[in-house]
C-alpha cells in the first residue's frame, strides 16, 4: 500500500482504537474503583490525561525511540484485561495505600490512550508548512471517521463480554501495527499472540473478575456467572461460596438474593396488599423479582427498566422465567423512567421505585423533587409512591432524610418504615396516603415484629437539617462519592 | 497579545462543556437512554469532520454558531421535549456546533505551526472542561448549565477580538 493510501488508513484505524480502548479503560477501571459519579469522572480525567502526555511527548523522540515503545505498548495490550487486574488484586491482597491503586489507573491510562495520540502529530509536523494544512485535514478526518466507527464497534458490544470486543480491539491494533511499521515479522508475532491469548480469553475474564471480588470486595471462593457491558455500565453477577447470588453494576453491589426478598417485601408487597391497585407502576426492578409480588394484588402492573443488561441478568439469575409466563395483566418496557413518565398518559396507583442508590447524576435526578413531582402528577388521587431509602432515617442531611425531604416537598404526606431485617428504611408518600400506621402494623406483623413506624405528622422532625434532593442541588452525588472514594482508599482507619 | 496555549486550553474547555451541557440538557429534559448520547456523540463527530473543510467559517462564526445553536436547543427542549422533532433538532444543533471543533484546528494550526502542542492544550482543556462540569452541575445544577457555555463562548470571542487581523486572515 502506497503511503497516500497507507496513512489515512492508519489514522483511521488508530481513531477506531482511541474509541474502543477508551470504552474498554473507562469501563474496567471503574469496576474496578467502583462506580460513584466521583470515580466515573477520575476515571475518564485519566484517560484524557494520558492522551495529553502523548500528544506532549509526540515529537521529542526519534522514529526508532517512537517505533520500539510503540511495539512495547501495543504488545502489553495482548495482556488485556488480566494483568491490570491481577495488579489490583495483588495491591488489594498487600492491603496497599489508595496511591497505589491511582498509580496503576495512570500507568494504565498512558498504555491506553497515549500512544494512539502520537500518530496524528508526528505525521502532520512531517509535512512543510504547504503542505501541513492539506494533511491534517485529512488525517484528522480519518482519525474521526475512525473514531465514529470505533463508536460503532462498542455499540455492538452490548450486553457481550469483554471475550467479544477484545479480539476486535486487536485485530484492529495488529493492523495498526502493520501499517505504522510495515515489518511482517512484529505484525505476525502480535497476531500469533493474539490468537493464543484470545483462545482463553473468556475464561481469564471470568477468573480475574471472579479475583477482583474475592480480594477487593472480600466475597469468598467468587465465582463469576456473568459479566457483561451493557450500553449504561458492567454488569456482573457473582456467587460466593455459599451459593449466594450478588448484583453488581460499575463495581457497586446492586443487591444479593437475600436482600431482595426483603426489598420486595416492604418496596413492592406491602403497598400494593395495602391499596391493591388498579394499576402499579415498577421503575427499576431490573431483576423483575417485584413483578410476581405485586401482581397477585394490582389488576395491571407496568415495568420500565432502561438497562436490557440487568433485565438479561435478572432473568438469567435472579427471577426464572417461569415465574414471570402467563402474567398476561403484566408488561415491560425498556425505557428511561422520567421518559416513560412524562410520555404515559395513564395514571397509576402506585409507583415502585426500585433504583439505587443517588451515587451517580442519572440516579441522583430520579430522586429529586422534580421527578416526584413528575410522578405525582401521574398518580391517581390516592396514588402511592414506594422508596428504598439506602439506608435508615435519621435526623441528619444524609442521603434517606434528602431523598425523604424531596419526597416531603413533592408530597403532602410521607410515611416511613424502618426495617432492621432489611438493614434500611422505606418511604410511602401520597398526597392522602390510603392507610396508616395501624393497617402497616397489621400487614407486616408475621414478617418482622419490630417494624419501626414513622407517621406522617412525625416526618418533619427528621428533616430538620436535611436539604431536598433537587435537580439545582446534586451536591449529594459528589459529597457522598468523594466521601466513599476517600474513606475506601484512604481512610487509615 | 493572544497566548495561543491559553487559546487553545480555553477552547478545549469550551468543547467539553458544551458537549456535556448538550447531553445533560437532553438527559434532564428527555430521556437518559443511550441513544440520546449517541445522537449528541454521532453529530458532534459528523460536525467536526465537515467544519475540517469549511474554508470559508469565520472563527467568531464558528464560535457563535455553535452558540446559538446550544441555546436554540435549550429553548426547544424547555418547551416542548416531546415533539417527534425535538431529537433531530438537537443533533442538528450538536452538529453545527461541532463545525467549529473541527475547524479550529485547522485555524489554529495556520498560526501556530506546533501541531503536537496544538493538541496538547486543547486536550488539556477538554479534560478539565469534564471535571469542571461535574463539579459544576452537582453544586449549581441548570443555572451552571445555563451560564457556563456563555461564559466561556464569551472569554474566546473576547480573545479573538485580541487577536491581531493580519495575523488571522484565514
Amino acid at each position: 500500500m502506497n503511503r497516500t493510501l497507507r496513512e489515512p488508513a492508519l489514522l483511521f484505524l488508530v481513531g477506531a482504537c482511541l474509541s474502543i480502548s477508551q470504552f474498554v479503560m473507562i469501563r474496567d477501571f471503574v469496576t474496578i474503583l467502583y462506580g460513584e459519579e466521583v470515580v466515573i469522572i477520575l476515571v475518564t480525567a485519566a484517560f484524557f490525561l494520558g492522551l495529553s502526555i502523548g500528544y506532549f511527548l509526540a515529537l521529542k523522540f526519534s522514529e526508532k525511540f517512537f517505533e520500539t515503545a510503540f511495539l512495547t505498548i501495543a504488545f502489553l495490550h495482548l495482556t488485556f484485561p488480566f494483568s491490570y487486574r491481577l495488579l489490583a488484586v495483588e495491591i488489594a491482597r498487600a492491603d496497599l495505600s489508595g496511591y497505589w491503586y491511582m498509580t496503576l489507573m495512570f500507568a494504565y491510562a498512558l498504555i491506553f490512550s497515549s500512544i494512539f495520540a502520537v500518530f496524528l502529530p508526528r505525521r502532520v509536523h512531517r509535512e512543510n508548512p504547504d503542505t501541513a494544512l492539506k494533511k491534517m485535514k485529512v488525517l484528522y478526518s480519518m482519525e474521526l471517521v475512525g473514531f465514529a466507527a470505533g463508536f460503532a464497534i462498542v455499540g455492538l458490544s452490548w450486553n457481550k463480554g469483554l471475550d467479544f470486543i477484545i479480539p476486535i480491539y486487536w485485530a484492529l491494533l495488529a493492523m495498526v501495527i502493520h501499517l505504522a511499521l510495515q515489518k511482517k515479522f512484529w505484525t505476525v508475532s502480535f497476531v500469533l499472540i493474539a490468537v493464543i491469548a484470545g483462545s482463553s480469553l473468556t475464561d481469564v475474564d471470568r477468573r480475574t473478575t471472579a479475583l477482583i471480588y474475592e480480594n477487593k470486595h472480600s466475597l469468598e471462593n467468587a465465582t463469576t456467572l456473568m459479566s457483561i457491558n451493557s450500553a449504561y455500565q458492567k454488569v456482573e453477577v457473582m456467587e460466593d461460596g455459599d451459593g449466594e447470588r450478588y448484583l453488581y453494576l460499575d463495581g457497586l453491589l446492586n443487591l444479593n438474593a437475600s436482600d431482595l426478598k426483603d426489598l420486595n417485601y416492604y418496596i413492592a408487597e406491602t403497598p400494593a396488599r395495602l391499596i391493591k391497585p388498579d394499576k402499579t407502576l415498577i421503575i427499576g426492578n431490573g431483576t423483575l423479582s417485584s413483578v410476581p409480588k405485586v401482581y397477585p394484588h394490582s389488576n395491571f402492573v407496568q415495568s420500565v427498566e432502561l438497562d436490557a443488561g440487568v433485565l438479561l441478568a435478572g432473568q438469567k439469575f435472579f427471577t426464572p422465567m417461569e415465574e414471570l409466563t402467563g402474567l398476561d395483566r403484566w408488561n415491560l418496557i425498556v425505557d428511561d423512567g422520567k421518559h416513560f413518565l412524562k410520555t404515559t398518559q395513564d395514571k397509576f396507583d402506585l409507583i415502585i421505585m426500585d433504583i439505587p442508590s443517588p451515587l451517580t447524576i442519572q440516579e441522583a435526578i430520579l430522586h429529586t423533587v422534580e421527578f416526584y413531582q413528575l410522578a405525582r402528577s401521574k398518580m391517581s388521587a390516592q396514588g402511592v409512591i414506594a422508596v428504598q431509602l439506602s439506608g435508615p432515617l435519621q435526623t441528619n442531611n444524609r442521603t434517606p432524610a434528602r431523598v425523604v425531604a424531596a419526597l416531603a416537598k413533592a408530597f403532602k404526606e410521607v410515611m416511613v418504615l424502618d426495617s432492621e431485617k432489611a438493614d434500611r428504611s422505606f418511604a410511602y408518600a401520597s398526597d392522602h396516603l390510603p392507610f396508616d400506621k395501624l393497617a402497616i402494623q397489621q400487614t407486616t406483623r408475621d414478617y418482622e415484629e419490630e417494624l419501626f413506624i414513622i407517621p406522617p405528622i412525625d416526618i418533619s422532625f427528621y428533616l430538620s437539617e436535611a436539604v431536598p434532593l433537587a435537580v439545582d442541588n446534586l451536591d449529594l452525588v459528589l459529597r457522598r462519592g468523594w466521601e466513599r472514594f476517600r474513606g475506601r482508599y484512604f481512610d487509615d482507619d | 497579545m493572544i497566548k495561543f496555549p491559553a487559546y487553545a486550553f480555553l477552547t478545549g474547555l469550551y468543547f467539553s462543556t458544551l458537549q456535556f451541557c448538550y447531553l445533560i440538557l437532553l438527559q434532564i429534559n428527555i430521556s437518559s437512554a443511550y441513544l440520546t448520547y449517541m445522537v449528541i456523540t454521532a453529530s458532534w463527530l459528523t460536525g467536526s469532520i465537515i467544519g475540517l473543510w469549511l474554508e470559508n467559517l469565520d472563527r467568531n462564526v464558528g464560535v457563535g454558531l455553535g452558540l446559538f445553536c446550544y441555546y436554540s436547543v435549550y429553548a426547544l427542549v424547555a418547551n416542548m421535549p416531546f415533539s417527534s422533532f425535538t431529537l433531530v433538532l438537537a443533533a442538528l444543533g450538536s452538529g453545527i456546533t461541532g463545525l467549529w471543533a473541527g475547524r479550529f484546528f485547522i485555524f489554529i494550526l495556520h498560526q501556530y505551526k506546533q501541531v503536537d502542542r496544538i493538541f496538547f492544550h486543547e486536550n488539556n482543556g477538554f479534560w478539565v472542561g469534564i471535571v469542571m462540569f461535574f463539579l459544576g452541575f452537582t453544586l449549581l445544577g441548570r443555572p451552571f448549565v445555563f451560564w457556563a457555555p456563555m461564559t466561556l463562548a464569551g472569554l474566546l470571542l473576547l480573545k479573538h477580538l485580541w487577536i491581531k487581523e493580519k495575523n488571522m486572515s484565514i
